[in-house]
């Protein structure tokens, strides 16, 4: 190998075997190729250094090369986070995960995305890697037929924003680490919860305990995992290096959406077919009224913080010139898959 | 614990834990000590005393909050039920999203603050093998070397970088990521600093301690270093974070170069560390500051003073913020409040009495209460303690033998860190990413047929020679049989309806481990109530011993956990994984080697820094070999009860 090898050490957020790993292992690869192998990216699981949440802080420090996790999971230090990890509702204007990238390639996203980490105060150079929703909007006990039977259900709800939108339309939300969820459910301590989408949901193993799941949801329509290099590191890269971890990581960001649909296909397959899984449409009634809450929230922190203001701004001017044609072209998509999905009924 | 003199008067709660707790009152000196030295070691001790004092009362809030987040999402929960659960939002029930923040940041700041006066109580534990052989003079000159050489330099950083990194919080009011609350960090995070500066201040009193007891002609030599070093520490504090004020990092990166000591691969620095640390424990120095050293010495000369104290503060953080943890003061509380409650005492005449005329009676006595009372604790040595001073006299008087009582009331004694609740499986289920529920559930069966083991074991041996477990003479007998059964239900009913209260309401759904222990401890102050026991003086001394406890155990967790982390730092775990996976061996022996390691290192070591550093160790080449994680765990915790039993720690 060459004689300047670069070895980028990325501690994860989530365990070595979940589907992120897989495709952060991917991109590695890539990386490692494109540079003739001068740059390596080598990627400890969470927890391995530092504790999940001193994962950015590790990787400011220079106590670890590189972090990977998911752009809102720094919301706590700066609300603008969730804009980019997981705009709640779309942003409150109708932005799909395929609609956030073309905001973020090309509607001005990515520049304000370099901006986040100055906001933040941290030395970090980030790539969004991955997009990962929609996420679902949960597992219940019993099916629920409208907003007022979903506010008889305690709820283990996300972190932040998206968390706290349920408490505001009266969701009986719970507070709970990670690793109670399971148990909890299986006897009867909470009634309902989310974590993700088919694929690491049935990792997550709801399956075993819940039997009602429901797809469409709002609080993590849009999320995204991203990279984040030490400063100091990305910067003693070489152009060409440099360069090499940006294509690679534009070319994550559609290899990954391809994966997910694949693998969370094949697990929506497994859970129904054989876990005696049901899927449900969401009630009606939980659009209308989530929609509205986020939107207050939204509204609430662009108050609060001049840079969540002119995030949401750039992502309002993006939604109003291409929701209308994307969700269009979407519903057309929509009546398309559900033809045939119904077909096989 | 020796097992051939039960001397109870020196016996303490936690007496496994605790090598030698200081007997002296805090602000009391010697009269001898240099005259300047005694009000400097005054004020600091009793400065910690006051923190200790103040510190304890945060287990009420954090028991608070776990009883009402139980009680206020079970209500809602009922009238959900009925279909009125718009009443109960109306009443103003559910789960709430407070709890479970307030109980972990408080018990955070809990153990942070209440470090030193752990230290200054003499409550951090030691492994004191060799320690305990030496004269006071040198035992005090080693202790002295090390505070200095390690302790100071050590705190002083680590008190600069966590001072930052909570200035930042405050700075940047930045919030909880993992919650849906995101409360606010700073408050709690400050009792880090804050700690550590509590911490720094009781070194300095410690240290003058040391020098009085190495004699006036040492202690005066010794002194007239000290001015000396502190210049000496202050320049390398600067150079080290203000390296514009003290620009003389060049010289010392360039000295390390010139002695050799960057070639070595940093894997193989860790690889060192793990042997050095496996001599340095001996030295008797408090476990946690052994940790601590090591890491900071290696982590230095592998990747940097500074981020070796980065590392160090993300580390504690980190489990300042755990809130499973939680779980570990509120299950030390409960036990001592069951012990308060006198309910051992009753149970264990009772059954004494009940079982007169049969040989070996006061072994199933002891047993049967242990496994009792192990249910209701979640430590090791709490009711090793007060079974051993009632179990003694009864047991002298009646001819058994004293090694084999002695035996049985330590394994009793031990069931405690098994049968659940147990704070070993609570520190465990994290590390292995395994429901603490789950491992609670797995460890039942085998903590009760250890214990019924033991029972077994005893009545075997006073089965074959009558002289090791008579039954009682005649006249200890009980006459009244039905004031017997009434003792022994009393004594049974309550512990009893209190430990399927605490873990039932894990098993049956009404709370997590950390709840139920909120739920259990609460229970137990009901239940001293109830039987009359409960006074201001005695819950406020439950709370301090809960106080020194949980600083003992949690600051033990948090130094073994950077411990850990450096290791990871280093590349040594990856490297052994791939090494242990390389050998090829079959699984079986796989699982014997780790298990004669752990038996082995749970003579010298305590079960934290097993659990946290051995452990993470293996679990890689575990998982690689498909062991199931939760029977593993158990393996583990049955193998630690046991190594605890074995010689020289029993
Ligand atoms: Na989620
Ligand atoms: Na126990």
């Amino acid at each position: 190998l060459a004689e300047a090898q670069t070895v980028i050490r990325v501690q994860s957020v989530i365990p070595a075997k979940a589907d992120e790993v897989h495709m952060l292992e991917d991109f590695a690869k890539d990386v490692s190729d494109l540079t003739d192998g001068q740059v390596q990216i080598e990627v400890l699981p969470a927890g391995a250094v530092v504790g999940v949440k001193e994962t950015l802080d590790a990787v400011d420090a220079g106590l670890i090369e590189g972090g990977f996790a998911w752009t809102h999971y720094w919301s706590g230090k700066h609300p603008a986070a969730m804009l980019f990890g997981s705009p709640v509702a779309g942003a409150g204007v109708g932005i799909d995960n395929i609609a956030f990238l073309s905001w973020f390639q090309y509607g001005g996203g990515r520049e304000l995305y370099d901006e986040l980490w100055q906001e933040m105060g941290v030395n970090v150079k980030g790539f969004m890697l991955q997009p990962v929703g929609p996420e679902a909007l949960g597992w219940f006990k019993e099916p629920i037929a409208s907003m007022d039977d979903f506010r008889k259900y305690r709820f283990r709800t996300p972190p932040g924003i998206p968390g706290q939108t349920y408490k505001d339309i009266g969701i009986a939300s719970v507070a709970m680490g990670g690793g109670d969820i399971l148990p909890a459910l299986e006897k009867g301590t909470i009634d309902a919860a989310e974590w993700c989408c088919p694929k690491p949901d049935s990792v997550f193993g709801f399956q075993k305990v819940l039997k009602h799941y429901y797809l469409q949801g709002l609080h993590q329509v849009v999320v995204n995992a991203d990279l984040y290099i030490n400063g100091d590191v990305y910067n003693s890269l070489t152009p060409l290096q440099q360069k090499a971890i940006e294509v690679a990581a534009n070319a994550s960001l559609s290899k990954a959406m391809s994966y997910r649909i694949y693998e969370n296909g094949k697990a929506l397959k497994d859970l129904t077919e054989n876990h005696g899984v049901q899927l449900h449409d969401t009630p009606a009634d939980y659009f209308t009224e989530y929609m509205n809450a986020a939107r207050a929230s939204l509204e609430k922190n662009a108050a609060e913080n001049e840079f969540f203001a002119k995030v949401w701004q750039s992502q309002k001017d993006f939604a109003e010139i291409a929701v209308p044609f994307w969700a269009g072209a979407q519903a057309s998509n929509a009546s398309l898959g559900k033809a045939f999905a119904d077909s096989l009924k | 614990m020796s097992s051939n003199d039960l001397d109870t008067d020196k016996l303490d709660t936690t007496d496994e834990l605790i090598a030698e707790a200081r007997q002296e009152a805090p602000g009391e000196t010697p009269e001898d000590m240099t005259p300047w030295m005694r009000p400097i070691v005054a004020n600091i001790d009793v400065m910690n005393l006051w923190v200790g004092r103040i510190t304890c009362l945060l287990l009420l809030p954090i028991m608070g909050a776990m009883v009402f987040e139980v009680v206020s999402r079970e209500a809602f929960r009922i009238f959900a039920v009925m279909g009125a659960d718009d009443v109960a939002r109306e009443l103003g029930l559910g789960p709430t999203l407070w709890a479970y923040e307030t109980t972990r940041m408080f018990s955070g700041a809990m153990f942070m603050l209440g470090a030193g006066y752990a230290l200054m109580r003499g409550v951090h534990i030691r492994a004191d093998f060799l320690y305990r052989n030496w004269q006071p003079k040198t035992q005090a000159t080693v202790d002295a070397c090390l505070y200095l050489a390690f302790y100071f330099p050590a705190m002083v950083f680590f008190l600069w970088i966590s001072t930052e990194y909570t200035w930042k919080a405050w700075d940047t009011w930045e919030r909880a990521m993992d919650t849906t609350m995101m409360a606010p960090l700073a408050p709690a995070r400050t009792a880090m600093p804050l700690g550590i500066l509590f911490l720094l201040l009781q070194g300095i009193a410690e240290l003058f301690r040391a020098i009085h007891q190495m004699g006036p002609e040492r202690g005066a030599r010794f002194t007239k270093v000290l001015p000396y070093y502190a210049v000496g520490l202050l320049i390398v504090t600067l150079a080290i974070f203000a390296p514009d004020i003290m620009p003389i990092g060049g010289y010392w990166s360039d000295a390390v170069k010139a002695a050799g000591l960057t070639s070595l691969a940093q894997p193989w620095i860790g690889v060192v560390m793990l042997a050095i640390m496996l001599l340095a424990i001996f030295v008797g120095f408090p476990i946690s500051f052994t940790l601590i050293f090591l890491g900071f010495a290696f982590g230095a000369w592998g990747f940097g003073t500074k981020l070796v104290f980065y590392l160090q503060t993300l580390q504690f953080n980190s489990v300042m913020l755990e809130e499973t943890l939680a779980a570990v003061p509120l299950f030390v509380f409960m036990g001592i409040m069951m012990e308060q409650a006198g309910l051992m005492e009753r149970l264990f005449t009772s059954v004494q009495l009940m079982l007169s005329r049969t040989r070996g009676a006061l072994y199933i006595a002891v047993l049967f209460v242990s496994t009792i009372f192990a249910a209701a604790t979640g430590i090791v040595g709490a009711s090793v303690t007060i079974l051993g001073i009632m179990a003694a006299k009864t047991m002298n008087r009646s001819g058994y033998s004293v090694r084999l009582a002695a035996g049985t009331i330590t394994a009793g004694g031990t069931l405690g860190i098994l049968i659940p609740p147990s704070i070993m499986l609570v520190v465990m289920g994290p590390v292995l990413e395994i429901p603490v529920t789950d491992l609670f559930a797995a460890a039942i069966i085998p903590g009760l047929l250890l214990a019924t083991l033991y029972t077994l074991y005893a009545l075997g041996r006073c089965w074959f020679d009558e002289s090791l477990g008579p039954p009682l003479p005649e006249d200890e007998r009980p006459t009244d049989m039905m004031f017997v059964a009434r003792e022994f239900f009393l004594g049974l009913v309550p512990p009893a309806a209190l430990v399927a209260f605490a873990l039932g309401s894990i098993l049956l759904g009404y709370a997590t481990p950390t709840e139920a222990a909120g739920c259990g401890a609460f229970g137990a102050v009901l239940l001293t109530l109830a039987y009359r026991r409960l006074t201001v003086g005695r819950l406020y001394e439950a709370l301090l011993k809960t106080l020194e406890i949980t600083v003992l155990i949690m600051f033990l967790v948090a130094a073994s956990n950077f411990f850990g982390a450096t290791f990871s730092r280093l590349g040594t775990p990856t490297m052994l994984t791939e090494m242990l996976l390389a050998l090829d061996l079959s699984t079986t022996w796989v699982l014997i080697i780790i298990m004669a390691l752990i038996f082995l290192l749970g003579w010298p070591l305590e079960w934290v820094p097993i659990v946290l550093i051995i452990v993470p160790i293996m679990v890689p080449v575990l998982v690689e070999l498909n062991v199931d994680l939760t029977w593993f765990a158990i393996l583990v915790a049955v193998n630690l009860q046991t190594a605890w039993l074995s010689p020289p720690v029993a």
